[in-house]
């Protein structure tokens, strides 16, 4: 386990190192740089000297060559200094301190539902084949793939507008928007949260539903299940105790896929439903060629998710001796 | 019979080894570790031995599918001269890929499931140069009756045939460059036994026909002693004894020869078997034990064997790689009356 | 002691020369089999034949829409008519519309639109209208159908009054061949990658396999924007349209390589390849007739799987505000509006049409991977 752990770790910095190249290229692609683009932020009457243009690229060392302002930015970034948003005037550090949280406490939560959903209802499809319930699910499953999150977000929108006259949206309803902390103002918050997993927690649902289906299915047809069956075991303690176990640990390991899938929707539903999650900010970052801050989201989500895997792959590990260190 | 057409001289073949990027070197795997022995013109040499051994890995140098670690493969070319195959790059190679070629064991994996029976069979010719066009199409068709199918298979892809015929188009394959020596890797190991003889009877009309020399792998003795005139043991990428195939089934000389001919079943209720049961595993090509690499499993092994490891020496016109040659008195399998067609 | 029979008898010889399979099976590429096994999949199938016929719509659009993408009427935030065959009297006509009469909210000042009975717009076929270019090249003003009075707005109309199925149509034309064209160079790019990869292994494998991991492990959207978001806003729609594509291709190529690698990975140890090195094939010859057709059938399913992908990534992105950008006409371009809370509210045409198609059109694509990686190879097992 040990040397596991410690070649999992190697790589995994690899891969870190990689994905900030890959952000500081994003850095990099704008034709111009940061100093052009906050020119012409600023308003037009307001005239910069040449000297002081020269100035400020020099202040962000955009006079050096390429490399050296990648040793620059990254040498800061492990300092815990991302930068300054161009756009907001704050520093990167702030406004993710402010932000993250939020987009975590989403995409964990909507990680845990979709497997905690996903594998009961694949493990029904498999053991029901071609029942009305299978049909019904898999129906809905590639329903649920092909409708991509955000536009589920709309069609909920309107539903609730239209005819519940409610109002979707937010983190809070408007009349606990200001409210001080209460029991209420915390339901009405979960109440809101609960919406946004469900909507992005759809597609990775229908996704993972049908692979644990199609494992269980190729387990369910194993010899072995047979032998089971002839010794006079229980039909759902057979399968729940040999092929689900077997078929749910390459499900589980899917994680690596999943996590980047539910970050991606989360900040594009967050649009959606205005939640105060990265992923606004970074659409504006964007939108301005504010690229600190872009490159920074992009970074400490994707870190974020490397860590994540990770771990799900030491648990699962733990969980399964089969799976060679 | 008696001249070389092939001569393999301390050939080796090590698999991995090199450092990587962090910590130390792995011990490299030597499949191959320095063989020894002639092929003679127009025989058919088996090649015997556990799985793991290295035959396949052998065969597989010999026909530069594998770049040997060291050694000589020596071909004597009638018309060029002899020539060290291992030693020559892949260009310099192209020559003399007409003259050795390979059977294979797996006929499913063997086939390009993707191209016609003419594509297949006639790519060789095309890629060497020998015939273009409609001159394809005839000799492949030529081909094809040779090996027992008909010229209207061409067409069709190997999924629509058996195993035993897809073994023909291996062998058709093989035959479509005129070669003189053909390694066959085990090739009826994957077949029905119905379909083996058969196969067995085809390579050996087609050896009678056209002047072919064949190094037969294989890991069943029967097959062996039906079509092979001479026999190499090989035991952890070494040969451990060289004989005519009638001499190694009356009298090895060989603790490993004995131990693999008494494993062969004998179809006689009245003969009492002795099975020498190999005991452990085969040794490890990694981590190969010291002194002679077969003493772990050896029941006759003595002080002697756990330190010096044999040489390969002659031992009555045979060769054999054991301290004991002389002295043990090991058992055979008893004749049948010789079927050799 | 030897168990192989030497006295088969001749007939048994002559049988096993027979090919196992009927003669229609035998002389079939693997190719042809994998779309006979694709066949019996039903709703693969019809959803093959549908997607066909939305690529053929998408590349003759101006025959297929009643009018041109960007022509305006008086008709602001029409909703969709309905086509009827039962006039004001209950009698039966050929097929129509109703006109509108306008009225408006005075509270709201919103459009209100109520059917006017006494104006009845017969639908007719093939009748001249706009002009436009067919494929892009052929000058032409027949359209399938429309109206010579009035107007027919199928799936409403938009803030300008321009015709919203038009807009579908042409919006087609965009997404579905971003999809098609990012997925191409998706699969170039992952085909060379993969295989060098896979061919090469070593430490350019490990690099590899430690750059896809890591553009795996990036979140797809907030990748896709920061790209994006380099794209300067004042290029031409042109230069956009295929800096997005390239934006698309640039991600969605990790999974093509990680296919071709291991498959090419897998086949190299094949023993018709080393076959094909004893005779003395060079390592192209190889790769172009041994390799790449072997993976082309999972190839196929790669690329049907991901299209669906690249089509969402544009609806998002545009949607967002940061893909295609108007006058360009995407259904990504077309769901912007959905990004004013009173279109989702009052004018819910101007976004269901496209999130109609891009679902339809995903779920057809799903439907079709399914059917073909089931029969993807018949060999396999």
């Amino acid at each position: 386990m040990g040397s596991y752990i410690v070649r999992r770790v190697l790589q995994m910095i690899l891969v870190v190192f990689i994905i900030s190249m890959v952000a500081f290229f994003v850095i990099q692609l704008p034709p111009g740089d940061f100093v052009t683009s906050y020119v012409s932020s600023i308003a037009a009457g307001d005239r910069i000297t040449q000297d002081a243009i020269l100035a400020l690229r020099q202040q962000f060392g955009l006079d050096e060559p390429l490399l050296m302002q990648y040793f620059r930015w990254i040498t800061n970034v492990l300092q815990g200094n991302f930068g300054l948003s161009f756009q907001l005037q704050r520093t990167v550090g702030d406004l993710l301190a402010e932000r993250l949280p939020l987009t975590l406490a989403i995409t964990i939560p909507t990680t845990i539902f979709v497997y905690a959903v996903a594998i009961p209802i694949g493990i029904y499809s498999a053991v029901k084949q071609y029942s009305v319930g299978d049909y019904l699910f898999t129906f809905v499953g590639f329903i649920g793939l092909a409708i991509p999150n955000f536009l589920l977000g709309i069609v909920l929108i309107y539903l609730s507008t239209r005819y519940f006259g409610g109002n979707v949206g937010g983190l809070f309803s408007p009349e606990f928007e200001n409210a001080p902390w209460s029991v209420a103002r915390v339901l009405d918050m979960s109440r809101n949260m609960a919406l946004a997993i469900i909507i992005i927690g759809t597609s990775g649902t229908a996704a993972t539903m049908r692979v644990m289906r199609g494992m269980l299915l190729d387990e369910l047809s194993q010899a072995y299940v047979e032998t089971a069956r002839a010794k006079g075991l229980s039909e759902w303690r057979l399968i729940m105790k040999y092929p689900v176990r077997v078929a749910v640990s390459p499900v589980l390991s899917t994680v690596g896929f999943t996590l980047p899938a539910m970050i991606s929707g989360t900040e594009i539903t967050a649009t959606v439903l205005n939640l105060p999650t990265t992923g606004p900010l970074l659409l504006n970052a964007v939108k301005s060629q504010d690229m600190f801050l872009a490159a920074s989201i992009i970074l400490i989500l994707s870190v974020l998710t490397v860590i994540g895997t990770f771990i799900s792959d030491l648990l699962l590990v733990w969980a399964d001796p089969r799976i060679r260190l | 019979m008696s001249d070389a057409i092939l001569k393999v001289r301390d050939l080796k073949k090590h698999f991995g080894g090199k450092k990587p990027l962090f910590g130390k070197a792995p011990r490299a795997v030597r499949a191959v570790d320095g063989i020894d022995f002639d092929l003679r013109r127009g025989e058919t040499l088996g090649l015997v031995g556990e799985s793991g051994c290295g035959k396949t890995t052998l065969g597989r140098c010999i026909v530069r599918a594998h770049d040997p670690t060291g050694g000589e493969v020596i071909y004597d070319d009638p018309d060029r001269g002899p020539v060290d195959l291992a030693a020559l790059s892949r260009k310099e190679l192209q020559p003399y890929r007409l003259e050795v070629q390979m059977i294979f064991q797996d006929p499913i994996g063997s086939l390009n499931p993707r191209m016609t029976l003419l594509e297949i069979i006639g790519e060789p010719m095309i890629v060497n140069g020998l015939a273009t066009g409609a001159e394809v199409k005839k000799r492949v068709g030529d081909l094809l009756v040779r090996v027992g199918l008909r010229r209207e298979h061409m067409n069709r892809y190997p999924h629509a045939f058996s195993g035993g015929q897809r073994q023909r188009i291996g062998i058709a394959r093989a035959l479509a460059l005129n070669p003189k020596v053909i390694v066959c890797d085990e090739p009826v190991s994957a077949l029905d036994v119905s379909v083996q003889a058969q196969i067995l009877n085809l390579l050996q009309d087609l050896q009678r026909d056209g002047d072919l020399t064949f190094l037969f792998i294989a890991h069943d003795l029967g097959v062996v002693e039906y079509v092979c005139n001479r026999v190499a043991v090989m035991y952890v990428g070494r040969i451990v004894e060289l004989a005519e195939t009638d001499d190694l089934f009356a009298r090895p000389l060989h603790p490993y020869s004995e131990a693999l001919l008494s494993a062969v079943p004998v179809p006689d209720p009245e003969v009492e078997g002795h099975p020498h049961l190999l005991q452990g595993d085969v040794a490890n090509a990694v981590n190969l034990p010291p002194g002679c690499h077969f003493h772990p499993r050896c029941v006759y092994c003595v002080a002697r064997c756990r330190t010096e490891d044999p040489e390969l020496r002659e031992v009555n016109g045979r060769k054999v790689r054991c301290h004991r040659a002389e002295e043990l008195d090991l058992e055979g399998v008893a004749q049948e009356e010789a079927v050799h067609g | 002691m030897s168990e192989v029979r030497t006295d088969m008898p001749a007939e048994e010889l002559l049988d096993e020369a027979e090919p196992r399979a009927e003669s229609r099976a035998a002389i079939a590429s693997p190719l042809r089999l994998m779309w006979w096994k694709f066949k019996r999949h039903r709703v693969a199938l019809w959803s093959g034949y549908f997607l066909l016929f939305a690529y053929l719509v998408m590349a003759t659009a101006g025959f297929w829409a009643p009018s041109t993408p960007n022509e305006r009427s008086r008709q602001l935030y029409a909703p969709p008519q309905w086509v009827k065959i039962i006039g004001p009297e209950g009698e039966l006509r050929r097929p129509f519309v109703y006109g509108y009469e306008m009225t408006r909210d005075l509270n709201t000042l919103r459009p209100v639109y109520t059917r006017d009975e006494s104006q009845i717009y017969p639908i007719e076929l093939f009748v001249r209208g706009a002009e436009y270019k067919l494929l892009g090249l052929i000058p032409w003003d027949v359209h399938l159908f429309g109206v010579s009075e009035g107007y027919i707005y199928l799936a409403g109309t938009d803030s300008f009054g321009r015709d919203m199925f038009t807009r579908l149509v042409y919006g087609a034309r965009i997404t579905l061949s971003v999809g098609l064209v990012s997925v191409m160079l998706s699969l170039v790019l992952g085909l060379i990658i993969g295989g060098v990869s896979g061919l090469y292994g070593g430490w350019v494998d490990s690099v590899t396999q430690r750059v896809i991991e890591a553009i795996i492990a990036i979140p797809t959207i907030p990748l896709w924007l920061g790209l994006a978001a380099a794209v300067p806003r004042d290029w031409p729609a042109v230069y956009q349209y295929f800096a997005i594509l390239v934006v698309l291709s640039l991600i969605s190529w990790t999974s093509t390589a990680r296919v071709a690698r291991g498959r090419f990975l897998a086949l190299r140890e094949q023993d018709f390849v080393t076959a094909a090195r004893v005779y003395g094939a060079g390592t192209g010859r190889i790769i172009r007739k041994h390799l790449v057709p072997n993976i082309m059938s999972y190839v196929i399913v790669t690329i049907t799987l991901a299209i669906p992908t690249i089509i969402i990534g544009e609806t998002a992105l545009s949607f967002l505000g940061v893909g295609l950008r108007a006058p360009t006409v995407s259904w990504g371009v077309l769901l912007q509006e959905a990004q004013k809370i009173q279109v989702i509210q009052f004018y819910p045409w101007l976004w269901i049409g496209p999130a109609l198609c891009v679902i339809v059109i995903v779920l057809a694509f799903n439907f079709v991977g399914d059917g073909a990686r089931d029969a993807a190879d018949p060999f396999s097992k």
